[in-house]
């Protein structure tokens, strides 16, 4: 792995994605309409929910904080997808040649998952300061970091998307069928509370993700096996992409 | 005996039951010109995507020695990064951007095919015809050893046509291989041999 190559990599696709200016409204977009959705609809009356994370006891929370913050996780994780997704679809062809000119496939890769960081800190940090409007949770750090680790998960889900379909329409019905019955569905605590097949919903990659967001919001729990499962979760997800990625891109020369 | 650059042996490529290569075999030695012709669906560019690596034969052999400067018919490259980014971005890929002296090879190129203006322009604003200068100045930038073009020139008019066999030949004289792929073979003499390819076969 050749740091120079890496780098030219990642600042070449960084500039190719800044210059997609609709994209970049959207993603700016996208949390501003989820919050203003979700505070015109809820109120500030308690529900009562149970963290999957948490000891099992039933917690009488504030509806609006607490939809707030689960909306907050499915648009950080939508955004950081559909980013991640893009970056392996974009010029697919353009990007072989590259290897045949000399790049090796891991250098490519290794920029767009520097890329992809840095898509997670700014999509996590942007959603998080428009939350911040709406509510204030106990431990922002926590929930700051609650997004973050969505962001990475789904962003390596987003990576895996991108490399299993070739066609930009098919990857955008994979994300979305995933991030909405995940993110805007299963992993809402008023849901889990009485939901069935609870295993189902704590396989999901969101499901860690958002026990850092709701402990960090409404207890004082520690966060340390939640993060370590989401990164966990995530690195999975991402090996698997870098090895569908590498085999797409080799050159039998 | 010196190795000829590009040695093809006994190629063979089937796409589920219909073979589109069989027992493909030939040489492009140093200073020559070999045209690939044939009707279309004739294999042409199977044939092309298994020299450059970017397709595995069912069977048989294909040797490059040196470097490889490989032009396919479809522009492949950035459509939102601009004409300078892209001479940087490869200029890192062929190792060559560790000194500055790209720069003034670049500079060649864009002189030689008459486009300097748009160093700066994105991709997606050239016309076609620039789009296929750039295509094409991407595969010479580094001085090949060995250049396959695949159908080159569709895009260009009469005067980048000529600048762009002026290149060739030069490059030819300089001692590279060079193997251009087209339906149709214009300028049959400025080729050193121009072999069919009929049936999955190279005649």
């Amino acid at each position: 792995m050749r740091a120079t190559y890496v780098g030219t990599a990642a600042a070449m696709t960084a500039r190719d994605l800044m210059r997609q200016r609709l994209v970049l409204v959207l993603a700016l977009a996208v949390p501003a309409i989820f919050f203003t959705s979700v505070f015109a609809t809820t109120g500030e009356r308690p529900v009562p929910i149970t963290l999957a994370a948490g000891d099992g006891r039933v917690m009488l929370v504030d509806e609006r904080r607490q939809s707030l913050l689960f909306i907050g996780i499915a648009a950080s994780a939508l955004i950081s997808a559909f980013f991640a997704s893009s970056l392996i679809q974009r010029q697919l062809d353009a990007n072989r040649r590259l290897v045949l000119c000399g790049y090796r496939a891991a250098e490519l890769i290794a920029a767009r998952l520097a890329v992809l960081l840095g898509i997670v800190a700014i999509t996590a940090l942007y959603t998080w300061l428009a939350l911040g409007l709406f509510s204030s949770p106990r431990f922002p750090g926590g929930v700051l970091l609650g997004l973050m680790v969505g962001a990475f998960v789904y962003g390596c889900y987003g990576l895996l998307v991108g490399t299993l379909v070739r066609r930009e329409l098919e990857s955008i019905f994979a994300i979305l069928v995933l991030v909405n019955i995940d993110a805007g569905w299963l992993q809402n605590p008023s849901y889990y509370q009485n939901a069935g097949s609870k295993w189902l919903i704590e396989v999901l990659p969101a499901h860690y993700p958002s026990q850092i967001a709701y402990l960090s919001a409404f207890t004082s729990d520690n966060l340390g096996g939640p993060v370590a499962s989401g990164l966990a979760y995530g690195t999975a997800l991402l090996l698997i992409a870098v090895a569908l990625y590498g085999m797409r891109m080799r050159i039998t020369r | 005996m010196i190795a000829p650059p590009l040695a093809v042996h006994d190629v063979t490529k089937s796409y589920r039951r219909r073979v589109v290569l069989r027992g493909v075999s030939f040489e492009a030695h140093r200073g020559e010109i070999v045209g690939i012709v044939g009707e279309n669906g004739a294999g042409k560019s199977t044939l092309l995507r298994i020299l450059v690596g970017l397709l595995r034969p069912d069977s048989g052999r294909v040797h490059v020695t040196g470097r490889l400067g490989y032009c396919d018919q479809e522009p492949q490259i950035f459509p939102d990064l601009t004409v300078a980014e892209h001479f940087a971005y490869f200029a890192r890929a062929y190792g060559m951007a560790g000194d500055s002296g790209w720069l003034a090879m670049r500079d060649d190129l864009l002189a030689r095919f008459r486009y300097g203006q748009e160093v700066n322009v994105r991709v997606n604003e050239l016309s076609g015809g620039t789009r296929q200068k750039l295509h094409l100045s991407l595969a010479l930038f580094h001085q090949p050893d060995v250049l396959i073009l695949d159908e080159p020139f569709l895009a260009f008019d009469w005067d980048t046509y000529l600048r762009f066999w002026t290149d060739t030949e030069a490059l030819r004289e300089a001692g590279a291989a060079i193997v251009i792929v087209s339906h149709l073979a214009h300028d049959r003499a400025r080729f050193t041999r121009i072999l069919e390819l009929r049936g999955g076969r190279l005649e």
